[in-house]
């Protein structure tokens, strides 16, 4: 088994909008977008991450792509995946 | 033929219930009192008391009751894994391999919660799961993980919204009328719903299960125990606990055809086939609720609609006490009666099958404990006044 790279694109697979500030998320200032996103190049296989700007229409199955961030939690910078939608998407 | 159903009944059931932070006492003693209570309610001297079985980390280790208690012998202690509720209606198939075995005679089911000792519910639950992908996600609580899941079911399968408000409307039609509820003749309607905050989408308040501070117990005993005993036995037709493959994953990568139920389609086949019975030939249903759209999905994955039907099927004039095709929830639920991690659907199973509901269900035979959904390991039970031939 070997490693492959894959591009950081894909669809919304499933999504919430949070709004309650919960415990173990104050990095994150409500509403945010959490989103899990099927990869175009790895069908049926998901990451996990934020959608960044969020005022625009999205849903199941928009376009997105994703560039690496970091996010604080408990004193370290836990990796993570910003997810923006395409351009041109709906 | 198994001669696993109808061999244990549950014979006696305590429920002490307090606004959190509000217990009178802490877990211990509130787990105490509500065993005592059940003893009572069973006829049965708490001295008599041979094994215990929980769920979802409870704190309260059985041999540390032995001496409020006065147990001679400790012969059987269990736990179902996991943080959630998914194990409740397990725990009593604990209880079941048990007595059956003979490795115990009297089994205590229950379940004890007051924040000032175990801390918030949510929290506890979230350690099982909590991961970098999780936490870079902002995904930190149950509700939003049942909430990601609940737009999928929404958007993606279609099932109406609107079933998850009828399911909040049922716990609050039946809690209004049941004085041990949280929403004892509280007011409930569409207005009230749609404008309560939103926590994570599609879920407002509304739509989440509060914790409350209390302690639940239930005392099972073989079935021919019970029907010397002081209330009509209240039989264990079917239990059954598990996963199905593509189930359970950390990283939200359960099979495409799994994601978004409640992950019972493990445990049904079993549980009816063990019950002799089919989902037709339940007259009540206990749907735990951590969340509204997890009960959509676990009345989907039971087998009582389909995924398309659902949209019909769960209204709420076919989810209330008496008439309803199938009332659901008739203390109010873990949304409306109260939140002690779901042991409250347990005692209310037993209570509607004897008569003893604030909603009641007339000549109620059978009734469905479906247990915390969405968990990695689930479980059910059905409950029922005689055993089918």
């Amino acid at each position: 088994m070997t490693w492959k790279s894959v591009s950081p694109k894909g669809c919304i697979y499933a999504w919430t909008r949070t709004w309650h500030k919960f415990a173990g998320a104050e990095a994150f200032v409500p509403p945010y977008v959490s989103v899990v996103v099927e990869l175009s190049d790895a069908p049926g296989v998901r990451l996990l991450g934020t959608l960044a700007g969020t005022d625009g229409s999205f849903g199941i199955g928009s376009p997105v792509r994703g560039r690496p961030a970091a996010v604080q939690s408990g004193g370290v910078a836990v990796p993570t995946l910003s997810w923006e939608l395409e351009e041109g998407a709906e | 033929m198994n001669n696993a159903c109808g061999a244990i009944a549950a014979a006696g059931v305590g429920l002490r219930q307090y606004r959190r932070g509000e217990s009178p006492l802490a877990e211990r003693g509130v787990l105490v009192g509500a065993i005592l209570d059940a003893c009572e309610d069973a006829g049965i001297s708490p001295e008599e008391i041979d094994g215990f079985a929980t769920y979802g980390d409870d704190h309260n280790e059985p041999v540390r009751l032995m001496p409020d208690l006065g147990i001679r012998e400790l012969r059987w202690a269990s736990t179902v894994f996991g943080g959630g509720g998914g194990g409740n209606a397990g725990a009593i198939g604990q209880a079941l391999g048990a007595i059956m075995s003979g490795q115990a005679s009297v089994v205590v089911v229950y379940r004890a919660l007051v924040q000032g000792n175990s801390g918030r519910l949510s929290g506890a639950v979230m350690a099982h799961h909590l991961n970098n992908h999780m936490i870079g996600a902002g995904l930190v609580s149950p509700a939003q993980m049942c909430a990601i899941r609940a737009n999928r079911l929404f958007d993606h399968f279609d099932v109406p919204k609107e079933t998850a408000e009828a399911v909040v409307a049922a716990d609050y039609y039946h809690g209004s009328r049941n004085p041990e509820a949280v929403a004892y003749n509280k007011p409930f309607d569409h207005e009230l719903y749609a404008t309560s905050r939103w926590i994570s989408e599609p879920f407002r308040l509304l739509d989440c299960s509060r914790e409350n501070d209390g302690a639940g117990a239930i005392v099972f005993v073989s079935a021919e125990r019970a029907r010397d005993l002081r209330k009509k036995p209240i039989y264990v037709l079917g239990v059954a606990q598990g996963a199905a493959k593509g189930w359970g994953d950390l990283l939200e990568n359960d099979d495409d055809d799994q994601y978004a139920t409640s992950g019972f389609r493990a445990v049904t086949r079993h549980l009816w086939d063990m019950a002799r019975v089919a989902p037709k030939d339940i007259d009540v249903a206990q749907i735990y609720e951590n969340f509204s759209a997890q009960a959509v999905s676990s009345i989907i994955d039971h087998g009582f609609c389909s995924i398309e039907e659902a949209g019909d099927f769960i209204r709420f004039e076919n989810l209330i006490a008496p008439t309803g095709k199938l009332p659901i929830n008739t203390s109010g639920g873990n949304i409306a009666q109260g939140f002690i991690h779901g042991v409250g659907t347990i005692i209310e199973s037993v209570r509607q099958l004897r008569g003893e509901s604030s909603n009641p269900v007339p000549g109620a035979r059978t009734c469905l404990l479906a247990g915390g959904p969405g968990a990695p390991i689930v479980s059910s039970a059905i409950f029922g006044t005689e055993i089918p031939g």
